[in-house]
């Protein structure tokens, strides 16, 4: 595990020097690093100072538990996109008290209660907004049962907007179009779930999530590549409960299959499903079609001619 | 005995689950059966889908939960087993998944009810104590701990939110459903008072019978505000003759007088006079209809609630609650007459201690709530657009993530405590040990509080003698005592009531005896 941070840190620190120096250093040529203690960028091959005086922008304070963060911290969470106002709007309690903790006035309270109100109906004061608000519910739901991260949600959110802003919702479900976009945003960051999956905790049919997503895909012009079938695998293997090394024999093989190119035109989902089906007989572990068909929802046909093109691909390369 | 033996009886007593014990048993038990109490009492979520016309009421059937042990959910998807090393490493929550069975059912007045749906579903995940039965490494041997990177030594008993390893701290409160009688005093004047604080499921209500300054005895409870003559709230229970109410309160002659007194001043003769009454205090100015139907449910919902128990008789229930207000009464007259010492809230038969299992059971109540309000939500907008209803669609398994894990991490306990959990302290071993052993006592530390901070002689053997703060926190936080063993409550009042009534206890309400006869249900 430290070893993996150690690369990934590594990696990181070799993205940034090559970002900087895109344009070398103006006197040799060479690499550019950035010096982050004197906040100069310096050419590590003459010594030039190319730029100082950096900002820091981090915050000027330390903290070093939750609660003198709270303290210290002057500023409240980051805008979302999963907030219909972006988390901005504000909000007047329930409570009728003070800052202090008293309670109001008769008077003040029913200034408040009125208040409170008038907030409300400002908050979501069009047909969009209230659209928006419902919407985004629906995607943050899905997500949960999906058990998807917050970037996906994110990008969900932000692809509902722009399909909301580009007039496609007419004519089609509120829900429909939510499920749609949490299919594309979790497949844009590679953690795709199946079709069968997203309509079993959406509110409409599978294909009326087929159909808008390919119509939302289509008008919003998203990139979305085809699914890659190792994607599915750890969820898979996990599910049946196979080792990791059975999962990287999955993995192998779709690598093997892919550079064949047996995979195009395939179905991802039966493609991992077959792979690790394949896996885990090659690695000695106890597991059927009938159960990896289940967990990945492909008929046993599928797993079964998948399987053999797979074992094919690996077969005709030279060891 | 002989030096060595003792050696060896100690050793084996202070192996390392002992020192972590009372979380362990509190928490497990919680596990066990504190989560199913919770939603066995909820049963149900209740829609305002049927409210209109042409519509069939919908609600939902909550039925067994189960946790099973911690996981954690990669972004891909997949679902893995969960070691404390790996949830402190990656800063992420060591929780598992809780499942629950529900089932939608619609119908019930005109068309039959009908199950549109029933499934176990996933609605969050309930952080697990370090080390408790469904802990993963619960039963591993050291070897076996050392190899997934646990200390074999660590006693557990924490839980680990988003990294960080919190302690819920033991709390001392005030035993509950107990007549305490104290002096006080009002305008001046000494005057006596008996105080119940009676709970039931989460619920906690103070009643308070007073002796004034011209002998009458007055009764607040919540919801009534200020408070009502004693003799009216008896008569509106149930208990109407002079003479029923005198003696119930007691025999002695002494008292007998004080009770006369309070009779001549009543203003009601009988039952129903003493429900308007009433009514007329807690609904005034709205109609009679509305004022009696507001009496009762103020007299079955708020007064003395702990008497409440399935399966017995609401009329029962009522004159048990009499009868208890009796004792009350009791209580301040023999404190008037100097016949008994006021009770000694310092004293430890009085307190009672809220162990993690208990501040769980508080959490998760709360929780599911939340969670029965965001599913009534869900089930109500998916009607509105004319969806199909399926459990998968309307439990947003977040909401009880949510509610469960944030008190924990921040320790903003719900009911306004804060500071419930705390950052385990890694000083050195002993911290640790020391701190998983801490009590807290309610009280403000900005106050004197000198009698609460004082070492009380019922502490022998129970709460350390010397292990306590300096400065503000001193006698409030306390240390157990080595061997110190903490018993809990009984799982099945049930039995024990059986187990009594067998011994020849007569009148316990919802038992029923052979020898029952309402003349010697004397308690």
């Amino acid at each position: 595990m430290t070893d993996a941070r150690m690369r990934s840190r590594e990696q990181e620190r070799t993205d940034e020097t090559e970002s900087e120096s895109t344009d070398g250093c103006p006197e040799c040529g060479g690499l550019v690093v950035n010096d982050e203690e004197h906040g100069e960028s310096v050419c590590a091959d003459c010594g030039l100072v190319v730029e100082e005086d950096g900002i820091d922008r981090g915050p000027e304070w330390r903290a070093f538990d939750s609660k003198e963060k709270d303290e210290k911290s002057r500023v409240g969470a980051p805008t979302t996109n999963t907030m219909h106002d972006k988390g901005l709007s504000t909000n007047i309690d329930w409570r009728d008290k003070d800052a202090y903790g008293n309670s109001l006035s008769s008077n003040q309270r029913q200034k408040m209660q009125r208040l409170r109100k008038w907030n409300e109906r400002f908050r979501t004061r069009d047909a969009k907004e209230r659209n928006l608000k419902q919407a985004l519910g629906e995607i943050d739901r899905m997500a949960s049962a999906l058990g998807l991260p917050d970037n996906v949600r994110e990008t969900a959110s932000v692809i509902y907007r722009r399909a909301l802003e580009d007039d496609l919702l007419p004519g089609r479900s509120i829900e429909g179009v939510a499920t749609s976009c949490v299919y594309a945003a979790a497949r844009q960051a590679g953690v795709p779930r199946s079709l069968d999956e997203i309509a079993d905790v959406s509110r409409v049919e599978k294909a009326e999530i087929a159909r808008t997503y390919r119509y939302v895909v289509r008008e919003l012009g998203l990139e979305v590549a085809p699914a890659d079938p190792e994607s599915y695998v750890p969820r898979f293997a996990s599910d049946l409960g196979l080792s990791d090394e059975a999962s990287h024999r999955a993995r192998e093989l779709l690598k093997t299959a892919k550079d064949k190119g047996v995979h195009s035109g395939k179905s991802p989902v039966g493609l991992a499903a077959a792979a690790v089906y394949a896996a885990a007989l090659l690695t000695n572990e106890k597991t059927t079609q009938a159960k990896v068909s289940e967990v990945a929802d492909i008929s046993e046909v599928t797993i079964r001619n998948r399987y053999h093109e797979l074992l094919e691909a690996e077969d005709t390369i030279p060891v | 005995m002989l030096q060595e033996d003792k050696r060896e009886l100690s050793e084996s007593y202070f192996s390392k689950e002992r020192l972590a014990e009372h979380h362990f048993r509190s928490y497990n038990a919680f596990l066990e059966h504190g989560m199913q109490d919770v939603v066995t009492e909820k049963e149900r979520i209740e829609t305002d889908i049927g409210d209109k016309e042409d519509e069939e009421p919908v609600w939902v059937e909550l039925g067994d939960v189960r946790a099973v042990t911690p996981r954690v959910r990669e972004a891909d998807g997949s679902e893995e087993l969960l070691y404390p090393q790996e949830a402190r490493l990656r800063n992420i929550t060591y929780s598992a998944p809780v499942f629950m069975e529900m089932s939608i059912v619609r119908g019930g007045e005109e068309e039959e009810e009908r199950v549109l749906d029933t499934t176990e579903t996933k609605v969050g995940r309930m952080p697990i104590m370090v080390g408790s039965d469904k802990c993963n490494i619960s039963g591993f041997s050291d070897e076996e701990l050392i190899e997934i990177g646990e200390d074999p030594a660590d006693p557990g008993g924490y839980f680990i939110i988003n990294g960080s390893e919190r302690v819920l701290m033991t709390s001392e409160d005030l035993a509950p459903n107990k007549i305490l009688a104290e002096y006080d005093s009002k305008y001046g004047d000494e005057i006596q008072v008996a105080k119940t604080f009676s709970q039931r499921r989460g619920y906690r209500a103070l009643v308070l019978v007073e002796r004034n300054r011209e002998g009458l005895l007055e009764v607040s409870f919540p919801s009534v505000s200020g408070s009502i003559s004693f003799v009216t709230l008896v008569r509106a229970l149930g208990l109407e003759s002079d003479e029923e109410i005198v003696h119930r309160v007691s025999e002695d002659p002494e008292i007998v007088k004080f009770m006369l007194e309070n009779l001549e001043e009543a203003d009601v003769q009988t039952q129903e006079e003493a429900i308007e009454d009433l009514g007329q205090r807690v609904a005034s100015g709205q109609g009679k209809n509305y004022q009696l139907k507001r009496a009762n449910y103020v007299i079955d919902r708020y007064l003395l609630p702990h008497l409440h128990e399935d399966g017995v008789e609401e009329e029962e229930t009522r004159i048990n609650k009499a009868y208890y207000l009796c004792r009350m009464a009791e209580a301040c007259f023999e404190l008037a007459l100097g016949r008994r010492e006021a009770d000694d809230k310092d004293h430890y038969a009085n307190k009672r201690l809220k162990v993690s299992g208990d501040l769980m059971k508080d959490l998760f109540r709360t929780a599911l709530n939340k969670l029965a309000r965001d599913v009534k939500y869900q089930l109500e907008r998916a009607n509105m657009r004319n969806r199909e209803l399926t459990v998968n669609t309307v439990v947003r398994s977040d909401v009880l993530t949510e509610r469960l894990e944030h008190p924990i991490a921040t320790g903003n306990w719900v009911g306004g405590r804060s500071g419930v959990s705390q950052l385990v302290d890694r000083t050195d071993f002993m911290g640790v040990l020391s701190h998983l052993r801490r009590l807290r006592s309610p009280l403000s530390r900005s106050q004197p509080h000198f009698e609460a901070r004082d070492l009380h002689a019922t502490q022998w053997g129970r709460i350390c003698p010397s292990e306590t703060p300096e400065g503000p926190n001193c006698g409030l936080v306390k240390n157990f005592a080595q061997a110190m063993e903490l018993s809990q409550d009984v799982d099945d009042e049930r039995d024990l009531k059986q187990e009594l009534s067998s011994m020849g206890v007569e009148g316990i309400p919802g038992i029923s005896m052979e020898t029952t006869s309402t003349t010697s249900a004397d308690d």
